[in-house]
């Protein structure tokens, strides 16, 4: 079987671990977040008809400076840059995040997903931003880890472009 | 005219001169070279025509192989593990072809193997039977058990942690760069997570340490409480030991060689992975090197429980072996004393006796009058499970004979005795009428050959009997000389029995309700003259009479007796006048109750 590995981006309070806790069933305790930084988790998708092992690698919301522990990243085959609907900073920082990504992983496979698309009446992104994210050339798929909306459609769509 | 021929002419020209050239030019060459390189330029030549040539080149290989072998495997285990699968498909190969090589190689180490194996497996038994015994009756055995149930465990795994030494319960062989798990191991590790997750996570914290303490190296060990955690890092791949316990250093030495070995045979696998994990599968007999493990061992000379152990079995199979044999012998002892018993009993034939089945059986003859043999057969016996089976018959045997003989109702005052012959002894006293009726029966009973009734007293009937007592009455009679009337001394006797007679005649007349009277009549000659004749006759009648009454009072006192006297003219023999047999008295019996005269 074949495994890929995905790493979870974004700020903090952006809904990462809500968006894996939705995807798949935790062994670990989310306090593993706070120790290390990282939790690990693991989905079985299934991708062409073959199984695929996919290992998500929820790293915890970055600092103001924006810095990943580059080792986390290592062998990643696809990342999502979750950001959040109703708070336009979090877009920011996602932005940022993959221009301070190292160079190796820019073009490495990934989506752009703002989050909590059922608080999509609260959304205050302004077109300035939309403009943003298209010069950044990103491709932007909004969700909802408390509906379950668009959650493992994400994490198919990337496994589909990874392959 | 082709104007291509005379170029192609010009051609084969310019080659063949080019050729020529060449040719000086290589001579030249090689002149040159032999001036500058001397002898080694040929030995160069040789050299290379060695390595150029397979047959040579075989040869120069053949010449080191077998010390390049060596010293390479003097080095480390590279070689076996290269050879493995060619030995093996040779193997396989020549197995295909004909087995009976590898068999006859192979056949003497069977036997010593095989003995081996056997002496291991019971070694290990004896070995785990103390043990069991060790921790399954000691007193640290209770007390282990106790603890086990305080700490909410099972006596099992308490026990395994308390006597555990250490054992790898989980190997992971991970991809260094992605954490990716390539291989797992288990050997009963409990609560094991997903091994995936858990190598991700593994990663996760080497890669944390490494981050959070910038530094390029990764962490060896992590202990929680009785477990460790060993990790050996590879360039492309590390290998995760989960050991509970506490590892010898050697272990740690089996961890970086398998890892090295993988290295060594995967490098190409390792440096292209892209995620699939199949290629991997086959480290599982590298890894399977780390599955160790090490429990604490009882001293040899603790041993000495199992032995108990064993003896005592030994000696319970020892006794229950004996008992049962004891038990049926004593069976087939009791069987033969019943069988005995039976044979002997009067009145039983055994036709058929054994055992068949879940019991024994008889079958035969028995009479009636037997004896059933669960009545006379000891209670011991009776136990035995017997199937009984009779067909009757009559036995002529002597016992059964007097059973029968018993049953005959005899008169009171008979008895009776059967001998071994068959004869049937009678004694005592029988009425006539009896007799006569049993005779023919009883000699009919089976058993009863003969009678013999000599002791036997056959009584007549009264009727019968005073017919007799008067027919002996009227044969006594009492002779007088002539003239006389007087008894002499001699006629005493007489006397006697005629009272005795007339005794016996009025008792029995009286049982049979008779009145009977006896008439003493006196007779005389013809000598002399009839007045005279009858007044003798009277007197001598007289005389008799007052001779039997003074012998019986009883006759005196009851009057029965009468006397009369009678003229010569009663006489029955007139011819003999003077007969003395005409001088006497004789007697008669009157009859009253039937007016009967005898």
């Amino acid at each position: 079987m074949k495994q890929r590995k995905i790493c979870m981006l974004g700020t903090s309070s952006v809904g990462k671990t809500s968006l894996v806790r939705r995807f798949v069933q935790s062994v670990f305790s989310e306090k593993y977040h706070t120790t290390l930084g990282v939790k690990v988790d693991k989905k079985i998708v299934k991708s062409d008809g073959d199984p695929v092992c996919l290992m998500l690698w929820d790293i915890e919301g970055e600092d103001r400076f924006y810095r990943i522990k580059q080792n986390y990243l290592r062998g990643l085959a696809g990342y999502l840059l979750v950001a959040d609907g109703t708070r336009p900073v979090s877009l920011d920082a996602a932005i940022r995040l993959k221009s301070n990504m190292a160079s190796a992983f820019r073009d490495t496979p990934h989506f752009l997903v703002l989050n909590k698309s059922d608080l999509h009446d609260q959304w205050c992104l302004q077109a300035a931003d939309i403009k943003k994210i298209a010069s950044a050339g990103f491709t932007v798929i909004s969700t909802s880890a408390k509906t379950g909306e668009n959650v493992e459609q994400v994490f198919t769509k990337l496994v589909e472009l990874i392959n | 005219m082709n104007p291509t021929l005379p170029r192609a002419n010009n051609g084969n020209e310019s080659a063949q001169n080019k050729s020529v050239k060449a040719t000086a030019g290589k001579t030249e060459f090689q002149s040159l070279q032999s001036i500058i390189l001397g002898r080694d330029f040929q030995q160069l030549q040789d050299i290379s025509r060695q390595l150029q040539n397979p047959v040579e080149r075989t040869h120069l290989v053949s010449e080191v192989l077998s010390e390049a072998v060596r010293e390479r495997t003097q080095k480390d285990d590279s070689l076996a593990a290269s050879l493995s699968e060619t030995i093996d498909r040779s193997l396989q190969k020549s197995i295909e072809k004909d087995p009976s090589p590898i068999v006859d190689a192979i056949f003497p180490v069977i036997g010593p193997a095989i003995r081996k194996s056997i002496r291991e497996t019971l070694d290990g038994m004896l070995d785990s039977l103390n043990r069991m015994l060790e921790l399954g009756l000691s007193f640290r055995a209770f007390q282990w058990r106790f603890q086990a149930w305080r700490s909410g465990v099972s006596y099992a795994e308490y026990v395994v942690l308390k006597t555990l030494v250490y054992k790898v319960e989980q190997v992971f062989l991970i991809h260094t760069e992605t954490g990716f798990l390539l291989n797992h191991l288990s050997d009963g590790g409990e609560d094991i997570k997903d091994p995936h997750i858990v190598s991700g996570m593994l990663t996760a914290i080497n890669d944390f340490v490494s981050d959070a303490f910038n530094s390029q190296q990764k962490i060896n060990t992590f202990r929680l409480q009785d477990m460790e955690v060993k990790v050996t890092v590879g360039p492309y791949a590390m290998v995760a030991l989960v050991v509970r316990g506490s590892p010898p250093d050697t272990l740690g030495i089996r961890q970086q060689e398998v890892l090295e070995d993988i290295h060594r045979f995967y490098s190409k696998q390792l440096k292209q992975f892209r995620g699939n994990e199949s290629a991997f599968e086959a480290t599982t007999p590298y890894l399977e090197a780390c599955l160790q493990s090490q429990y604490e061992r009882p001293p040899k000379k603790s041993r000495w429980k199992a032995w108990l152990v064993i003896l005592l079995l030994l000696a319970l199979a020892g006794y229950w072996i004996f008992t049962d044999y004891r038990q049926s012998q004593r069976q087939q002892q009791l069987w033969q004393e019943v069988v005995s018993s039976i044979t002997k009993e009067p009145g039983l034939v055994v036709v058929e006796a054994g055992f068949e089945g879940a019991g024994y059986r008889v079958s035969g003859l028995k009479d009636v009058y037997a004896r059933d043999p669960t009545t006379f057969l000891p209670e011991s016996a009776l136990a035995l499970p017997v199937q009984w089976s009779w067909s009757p018959f009559v036995s002529s045997e002597p016992e059964i004979a007097e059973k029968r003989l018993q049953k005959v109702t005899w008169p009171a005052g008979v008895s009776w005795e059967l001998d071994g012959t068959g004869v049937l002894f009678l004694s005592g006293r029988v009425e006539q009428s009896w007799f006569d009726a049993m005779r023919a029966s009883l000699v009919h009973i089976p058993g009863v050959e003969s009678l013999n009734s000599r002791q036997l007293l056959i009584e007549q009937e009264p009727e019968q009997k005073l017919r007799q007592l008067v027919r002996t009455l009227r044969l006594q009679q009492l002779y007088f000389p002539r003239g006389e009337s007087r008894l002499s001394e001699d006629d005493l006797p007489e006397i006697i029995t005629v009272v005795n007679v007339i005794e016996s005649l009025h008792q029995l007349a009286t049982e049979l309700g008779r009145v009977l009277s006896i008439q003493v009549r006196g007779h005389s000659d013809q000598v002399g003259g009839e007045r005279m004749n009858v007044l003798l006759s009277q007197e001598r009648a007289d005389e008799v009479l007052n001779a039997i009454e003074q012998q019986s009072s009883l006759l005196k006192r009851t009057g029965i007796l009468e006397s009369s006297g009678f003229s010569y003219r009663y006489q029955e023999v007139v011819e003999s006048r003077a007969l003395v047999s005409n001088r006497r008295v004789d007697f008669y019996v009157i009859d009253r109750s039937l007016n009967f005269q005898e």
